[in-house]
């Protein structure tokens, strides 16, 4: 049965310019030009992804179906870049 | 003639409704008003900032030209002091009246103050604005020794930012455990070594009984019930909420801790609608009212509330609402209601991993999750679905638990 979870964390303020799955890698510095979400506002799709992440830092996730775009930053136990 | 919505609040409840009413309503004429001086900001991240690790702008969400190019007058600076219900006026701190065809309270909370001895003294911070964490953070980049008070989710957050400015410190809890009323004490001990190696040290079965400050106003020690002395130049204290009611008072709107609300955030009144942390909700997944406090689901109320206040009826807040920790190098997920229940069901796997879930009336009403969040969906879908999961709590925390472990009318699922 599906609820409100809608497939999208939300309208990204841009488009997606990921065709295939991101990938995250760990940072220290964060530019202020660059986005960054808290693990908070993903979806669940997006969080599970990231919580089961493995060592090539590939996230199992549809490019199509998240609001992360490349050069996002994502706040979880580390920063990670979106390549 | 096109419909005039007011929204009071422009954090993410009252912003994404203005989103919302827009998309739904092009023509309408829509204002939001707010106490703080800034559009809204990322408020989960101002932890962040205040830990030196993020730059202000990525804080922000909104410029001002946001609100322009969607034709939303935002007014700031501005406390919303009454409201009249029957005339469907609003009017602010300075005599400006404000009419409304359908008003939204989205208004948040503010942190509850200590009530001891010199709890005003200078150097004592309550977190709650992106201005709260711009003081905080300069000041801990000063300071030697803090002490942080309120065990719970707001409170760590201040002993993680004592921690990532380097600053030794002391957390005073009540209780022998950080979080009691969610975790136990295996749980909670994970939390408590994480922060004792980043120079935290929790204290148990303390708290505060006053402050002392020095002849300038500014404080030094805080002592706690047991007459212990805590040297500090910096003091957190997060021990709770007071949710902003007081606009209600002269009016019959319903309220107690939160503003009353169905389950499509509307009032008592036809016109009124309510949403993000100031609501008392009718959960439909509970059965019960509940409140929420956490980003995601003041996101979803605010968007709820618009589509209903353009045509109510039309969307219904269904929602496991979840909460993280990001301060460590283990992951900490809460979900649901994770301090109701008539039981629970723990397990521990490793020095960093364990899970323990809530139940009520067989059914998972919260959780919460330590190191390994991979289970968060399904315990969420039953939780969503309200499956009957009585007599199989151990299968649940089962550590490579499936959905198909389930038996009989669950295995559904
Ligand atoms: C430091 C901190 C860390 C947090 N971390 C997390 C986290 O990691 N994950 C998570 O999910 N949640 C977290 N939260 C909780 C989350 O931020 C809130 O649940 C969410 O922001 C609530 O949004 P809201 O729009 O309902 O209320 P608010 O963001 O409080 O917005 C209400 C707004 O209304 C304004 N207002 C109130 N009364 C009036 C009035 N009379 N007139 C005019 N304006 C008024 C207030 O000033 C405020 O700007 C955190 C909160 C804080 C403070």
């Amino acid at each position: 049965m599906c609820y409100h979870m809608s497939s999208k964390d939300e309208q990204p303020t841009s488009a997606p310019d990921v065709t295939t799955s991101p990938v995250v890698v760990p940072v220290t510095d964060v530019p202020a030009g660059v986005r960054v979400h808290h693990f908070d506002e993903l979806s669940e799709q997006t969080q599970h992804a990231l919580a089961t992440v493995s060592h090539s830092g590939r996230l199992d996730i549809d490019p199509t179906a998240t609001r992360l775009s490349r050069g996002d930053v994502v706040v979880f136990t580390e920063y990670f870049r979106v390549q | 003639m096109s419909q005039s919505y007011v929204i009071v609040g422009d954090g993410i409840a009252g912003a994404s409704a203005a989103e919302t009413l827009r998309e739904e309503e092009p023509d309408a004429d829509i204002t939001i008003i707010t106490d703080e001086g800034e559009p809204l900001y990322n408020r989960i991240l101002i932890k962040e900032f205040a830990k030196g690790k993020l730059p202000e702008a990525p804080i922000s969400i909104h410029d001002e030209s946001w609100y322009d190019d969607r034709d939303v007058d935002l007014v700031l600076n501005t406390l919303v002091t009454d409201i009249d219900p029957d005339a469907h006026t609003l009017t602010a701190h300075d005599g400006t009246e404000y009419e409304y065809d359908k008003l939204l309270l989205a208004i948040g909370g503010t942190p509850t103050q200590l009530p001891v001895e010199n709890s005003d003294a200078e150097g004592i911070h309550h977190f709650w604005t992106f201005q709260d964490a711009r003081d905080i953070k300069e000041h801990i980049e000063q300071a030697d020794n803090s002490v942080v008070i309120g065990a719970g989710l707001l409170g760590i957050d201040l002993a993680a930012i004592t921690a990532a400015q380097g600053v030794e410190g002391k957390y005073l809890m009540r209780g022998k455990a950080w979080w009691r009323y969610a975790l136990s004490q295996d749980g909670a001990e994970i939390i408590h070594n994480a922060l004792r190696e980043r120079n935290v040290e929790p204290v148990f079965d303390s708290g505060v009984d006053h402050f002392e400050m020095d002849d300038d106003g500014v404080v030094t020690a805080a002592i706690d019930p047991n007459g212990d002395r805590y040297p500090a130049d910096f003091v957190g204290i997060a021990i709770g909420l007071n949710f902003n009611t007081e606009i209600l008072g002269g009016t019959d709107i319903e309220y107690d801790t939160g503003i009353y609300v169905d389950e499509y955030m509307r009032t008592n009144h036809d016109d009124i609608f309510a949403a993000g942390d100031i609501t008392e909700f009718h959960d439909v997944i509970l059965g019960e009212r509940a409140q929420n406090g956490a980003w995601g689901s003041a996101k979803e109320q605010g968007t709820i509330a618009a589509k209903n206040m353009v045509d109510y009826g039309s969307a219904e807040f269904r929602w496991v609402s979840s909460y993280s920790i990001t301060h460590f190098d283990f992951p900490f997920l809460s979900f649901g209601h994770p301090t109701l229940g008539d039981e629970s069901v723990e397990a521990k796997y490793s020095d960093t991993e364990w899970r323990r879930l809530a139940i009520k009336d067989g059914k998972i009403v919260g959780g919460v999750l330590i190191g390994d969040l991979s289970p968060q969906t399904k315990y969420k879908k039953l939780m969503r679905e309200q499956v009957d999961v009585s007599g199989q709590l151990d299968t649940l925390v089962k550590q490579d638990f499936q959905l198909e472990d389930l038996e009989g009318a669950a295995a559904e699922q």
